[in-house]
């Protein structure tokens, strides 16, 4: 179901288009988990679960200023989608049980809820559900992450001025998000063993009192619990979720186009200098290479810029 | 214009009469062999069998290759850790986490996985109509032996486990735990049925040792009947396969574990390229040990004059520190294959018919049997002469003479109530607790009904 709006204003200088959308999907052929005392990992079948997504989006086109040689237009656009476990018949009884909550977006994992570094022992603690004492018991202590895990809504926003010959246009992105987090996602090895860590662990816990982000090292051995709580951390915590939203300046590009009077004298059509730069500039508080795709270990964007000359002959 | 509507009905009539089965059926893929096809001919029928010995041994940390006897090893009090890896620590320490990836991964899925296959050979064995009665019941007392065999272990690590009898993963997905007695009848049936249709010789693996006949069957049901505290039933198997002296009889201490010795009943036969057994190839010591060392408390419950402590167990120095491993295999790597992988063997059977015998008191059989297995040792015939000095010192022989294969030491001290008295003692952090494994927490995810056990 779709429901659009275009509406223009002041002889279209002014564009706006909105628009909302929501489907239910169900019956998805999946390869559904299934435990692996039977055998193999999943099989195809279907999910009889019903899935909503909803979104709007909004797009608005303005030429902001158009006098004489002069003119500047934006474009802005932003998407807000949404995401819904609407039923799933028998949930408490099925491979799922333990993952997924009705009414809140698949992504939305259950979870052991982090509480940061135990400021005693210098081990991280998880709240304790089910009163049992441990924070960590699977599954009593599991439960919906607090945090809306995915985007919450992105966009972007352009610009184009030209003025006689000079072209200027800028491109910004932003993202608002829940990612994953650099240090609890890393998934390499407990810091304390003797592999690469991230800079970032060095702010440890070391003595009782301190106030640190990150555990005690351990090699693991004897039962300090460091390990485990490394692994609850890492695989199990919602302590791998974290803010990843970023505002991003995509793309700018500088063009000049040489007088045509000028350039006719050297018997060429048109002559025009350009200048591009990608990926200048990112604002975000994500610790790690890339907030956009949050992986560890590949090349983030690269910042490039390009310049050149083009002749029409 | 009528006449083009003529010829459109035409073309719909027709590829409605002559659609679908032609246009969707798929016929099976020509590069795979699907079940329908396995359980026509007898040599596929036995490729499918014996294809679950060979991923039983397909690999350095396997169910069949080393994964029992390492893991248990160092839960109970006979290996140390010396590796890095945190999930081996954590059996030493007897904390086993509910997300231990080795746990998991050789003594949950992959013995599960065997179960599956077994399953999978019964389902198709019985449905096939082009092979012969005889072979069908030969193939289908094989897969309940390993069916069984899995089984044991896994009742016996996990307590109360699921027990699937087919195929059928819809049913088997959404089981509860089935209690250790039940899984323990099944075990039980099905050996009996292994016992009538398995081979007396070793013909289906063309004389060698490597698959399952019926003293297997027999010598693995006289084991359960122990663990069952079924004396009487337990003595009359062991005495079965002990007088079955044309195939089995006790060798000498250092040919024990060659390759179709006369002592072994059952052996794995090696699929690595260029290593024998994967014990050998990880326990032996060249140089500082980077996965386990052989406990000292083996080590120092061997009376002096032991012949096993100098045939079975190594020592390596590197001038600083001594390290001791078993040395029961010879072969650390080699393309030659001269030993395989022992699963059962005679000297067990002299065991448990020593233990039958004191528990039913007739301490003189009892003591006859022990001295068999303490005179190959080069030792002088036992001093114990009542029913509490001869299950200790039954004990004691079997922790000597079984050490470090498939957790023998652990499973015993688990089925005589015996773990805690012994373990704290040796260990600092023993509990309890540690003495069923947890289920791995993967496992309770994909199926809520499945409930942990206490502790963890």
């Amino acid at each position: 179901m779709e429901v659009a709006i275009n509406l223009g204003f002041v002889k279209d200088r002014i564009l706006l288009e909105t628009s909302w959308y929501q489907n239910r999907s169900d019956n998805q052929l999946v390869g559904l988990p299934v435990p692996p005392s039977v055998g193999f990992s999943s099989v195809q079948a279907n999910l009889p679960a019903v899935l909503q997504n909803t979104g709007i989006e909004i797009s608005l086109n303005t030429v902001n200023v158009k006098s004489g040689a002069f003119t500047w237009s934006s474009y802005f656009n932003i998407s807000v989608p949404r995401n819904k476990l609407i039923s799933y018949p028998g949930l408490k009884n099925s491979p799922y049980a333990n993952t997924y909550t009705i009414g809140k977006p698949i992504s939305n994992q259950k979870s052991f809820h982090f509480l940061g570094v135990d400021p005693k022992t210098g081990i991280y603690k998880f709240q304790d559900l089910d009163g049992s004492g441990t924070g960590t018991d699977y599954p009593g202590d599991l439960q919906a992450s607090a945090k809306e895990i995915g985007q919450n809504y992105y966009g972007g926003l352009d610009n184009k001025l030209s003025f006689k010959g000079f072209q200027l246009d800028f491109l910004f992105q932003f993202v608002k998000q829940t990612g994953q987090d650099y240090v609890f996602n890393n998934a390499g090895s407990l810091p304390g063993t003797m592999y690469n860590q991230p800079v970032e662990v060095l702010n440890r816990w070391q003595k009782s009192g301190d106030k640190a982000p990150y555990q005690l090292f351990s090699t693991g051995g004897g039962n300090s619990g460091a390990f485990l709580a490394w692994i609850y951390a890492s695989y199990f915590g919602d302590s791998r979720f974290t803010d990843a939203s970023f505002i991003r300046l995509k793309n700018v590009s500088v063009s000049y186009q040489l007088s045509s009077k000028w350039v006719k004298s050297l018997k060429i059509d048109q002559a025009s200098i350009f200048i591009q730069g990608q990926n200048l500039l990112t604002i975000t508080s994500f610790i790690g290479p890339d907030p956009e795709s949050q992986v560890i270990g590949v090349l983030p964007p690269l910042r490039t810029f390009v310049a050149g000359i083009r002749l029409t002959l | 214009m009528t006449k083009d509507k003529a010829v459109l009905l035409l073309i719909t009539i027709s590829s409605l009469t002559f659609s679908c089965t032609k246009f969707v059926q798929v016929d099976s893929p020509k590069n795979q062999l699907t079940v329908d096809n396995v359980f026509l001919t007898e040599a596929s029928t036995n490729s499918a069998v014996t294809g679950i010995y060979t991923t039983m041994m397909n690999g350095t940390l396997g169910f069949g290759a080393i994964a029992v006897s390492e893991m248990l090893g160092l839960s109970s009090d006979e290996f140390i850790n010396e590796s890095s890896d945190q999930f081996l620590a954590e059996f030493a320490n007897s904390k086993i986490s509910v997300t231990n990836a080795d746990l998991l991964e050789h003594l949950w899925s992959e013995p599960y996985l065997y179960i599956f296959s077994a399953n999978s050979v019964l389902d198709g064995v019985r449905s096939s109509k082009s092979l012969t009665d005889s072979f069908k019941i030969q193939m289908e007392a094989e897969a309940k032996f390993i069916r069984a065999f899995c089984y044991f272990y896994l009742t016996n690590l996990y307590g109360d486990v699921p027990m699937y009898l087919t195929t059928d993963y819809q049913t088997n997905a959404v089981s509860t735990r089935a209690s250790s007695s039940i899984v323990y009848a099944q075990i039980i049936a099905d050996l009996k049925d292994a016992q009538t249709g398995l081979l007396n010789d070793y013909s289906a693996s063309g004389g060698q040792r490597v698959r399952p006949n019926r003293s297997a069957a027999t010598a693995l049901l006289a084991r359960v009947y122990l663990y069952q505290q079924k004396w009487d039933s337990a003595e009359a198997e062991a005495t079965s396969v002990i007088n079955n002296n044309s195939l089995y009889n006790l060798t000498s201490l250092d040919s024990v574990f060659l390759a179709n010795s006369n002592e072994a009943i059952w052996q794995l036969l090696p699929v690595i390229p260029n290593i024998n057994t994967v014990e050998g190839y990880t326990f032996i010591l060249t140089a500082e040990p980077t996965t386990v060392s052989l406990d000292s408390f083996v080590v120092k419950a061997f009376e002096p004059g032991d012949a096993r402590l100098t045939n079975w167990v190594g020592t390596f120095s590197d001038g600083t520190n001594t390290w001791n491993f078993p040395y029961k295999y010879k072969v650390q790597a080699s393309a030659t294959l001269t030993e395989y992988s022992m699963v059962i063997r005679l000297a067990e059977m002299y065991l448990i018919r020593a233990e039958a015998r004191a528990q039913q008191m007739e301490f003189s059989g009892s003591e006859s049997d022990l001295n068999m297995i303490r005179n190959r040792a080069s030792l002088s015939n036992t001093t114990a002469s009542d029913q509490p000095s001869l299950l200790l010192a039954i004990e004691h022989e079997r922790q000597v003479e079984l050490f470090t294969e498939w957790g023998h030491r652990w499973l015993d001290l688990k089925r005589t109530g015996r773990a805690d008295a012994v373990l704290s003692a040796e260990k600092p952090t023993w509990i309890s607790n540690a003495i069923l494994f947890p289920i791995p927490s993967a496992e309770i995810q994909s199926n809520p009904k499945i409930t942990q056990n206490p502790g963890y």
